[in-house]
């Protein structure tokens, strides 16, 4: 829809700008939302899969056909000394429909986005054990994204926006529990003591994967390097027919706005928040 | 005009007062601040925005953020997808 025009930003993983760019569907991303990897391997923790060569030939359950979840499990696996037919991926779906397919056994695996699984965790109870992708894990896939022209002509509402972001993950990192209920409310959930604490549950999960924990000094910077090395990932297998220039899909123009607030007052203020 | 004793202080403060009042205040979003988001739907790293909004952070930066989302969804079956 952004690239068509139709919005200003959206959120978005960077698979997707990657796939688009050869294709001409130019989009940049100017403020991460994670600050790691988020695509990983997880198996309920009493699985008898403990280490990624014991994945071989275990079905992992996908999305959809080909996803791009496909692609760090392809590279953590064979990474571990899988052959690519060793490999099994099985597509079923999302949510509920992805739950059913673990727990009646179809799948051994998910391979997900930590915030998607944070969602199945909290809803099922189930504990998963996550791998994730050494190589890949420094490079944040998730983020805001614009059309350049819409990031030159926008370029003051952006960074005004970008410094929000930047105060919301605060907020969502130092206190939890009033972003939980500012979660529930914005779906027409009901703010009673257990949904708050199941909601609050849920982004504990993926707390650490977002970008509000103070002691990172550039909240939402995206590493140019990092991307550039997960462009030439999608090249080398054959997934771009170009190797994508990371520097013309992301851009850091905001991040210092972004970041100049008293980071101290805020935190002490949100932490007085309720 | 006779100006009775501490009336100009008291008009003094009245109008620093209403200054003070007048700079707090956030300045209203202009069309020129709109900014329209797309979400595929509700849920995971959305609650960056949420919060945001909820919190008052937009308007803080003056900013008007018009939500959209790209694929049909309700409460109860985010509720029902999600159980």
């Amino acid at each position: 829809m952004v690239a068509s025009g139709k919005g200003d930003v959206c959120g978005m993983s960077i698979e997707s700008i990657i796939l688009g760019y050869p294709k001409g569907l130019h989009l940049q991303t100017f403020l991460t939302r994670n600050r790691r990897y988020g695509f990983v391997l997880a198996v309920p923790d009493d699985s008898p899969i403990r280490t990624l060569a014991d994945f071989k030939g275990q079905p992992i359950g996908e999305p959809g056909l080909a996803s791009p979840v496909e692609v760090p499990a392809i590279d953590m696996l064979m990474g571990a000394g899988l052959k690519r037919s060793d490999i099994v991926f099985t597509p079923v779906g999302v949510e509920a429909q992805a739950l059913a397919a673990l727990t009646s056994h179809k799948i051994a695996a998910l391979a997900d986005t930590t915030a998607a699984l944070a969602t199945k965790s909290a809803v099922s109870g189930i504990k998963f054990r996550i791998f994730r992708d050494p190589i890949l894990d420094s490079v944040p896939n998730n983020a805001f994204a614009a059309r350049p022209d819409v990031i030159v002509a926008k370029a003051d509402i952006l960074r005004r926006y970008t410094r929000a972001i930047v105060k919301s993950a605060i907020l969502i990192y130092e206190n939890p529990a009033l972003a939980a209920r500012y979660a529930l409310e914005n779906v027409g959930g009901s703010a009673t003591p257990e949904a708050i604490r199941k909601e609050e549950a849920q982004l504990a999960t993926f707390r650490d994967d977002i970008i509000g924990d103070p002691s990172i000094a550039r909240m939402g910077y995206t590493p140019i390097a990092g991307i550039a090395l997960y462009c030439k990932f999608f090249n080398d297998l054959g997934l771009t027919s170009s190797l994508v220039p990371a520097r013309d899909i992301v851009t850091n123009q905001f991040v210092a706005y972004a970041n100049d607030f008293d980071k101290k007052a805020w935190i002490t203020e949100v932490k007085r928040m309720r | 005009m006779e100006v009775r004793p501490g009336m100009r202080t008291r008009l003094s403060a009245l109008m620093v007062a209403v200054l003070f009042a007048a700079v707090s205040c956030p300045r209203p979003a202009s069309a020129d601040d709109t900014l329209n988001v797309v979400s595929s739907f509700p849920g995971g790293t959305e609650v960056l925005e949420v919060v945001a909004n909820r919190a008052g952070l937009f308007k803080a930066e003056h900013l008007d953020v018009e939500k959209s989302y790209s694929r049909k969804w309700s409460p109860a079956a985010r509720a029902t997808s999600a159980a």
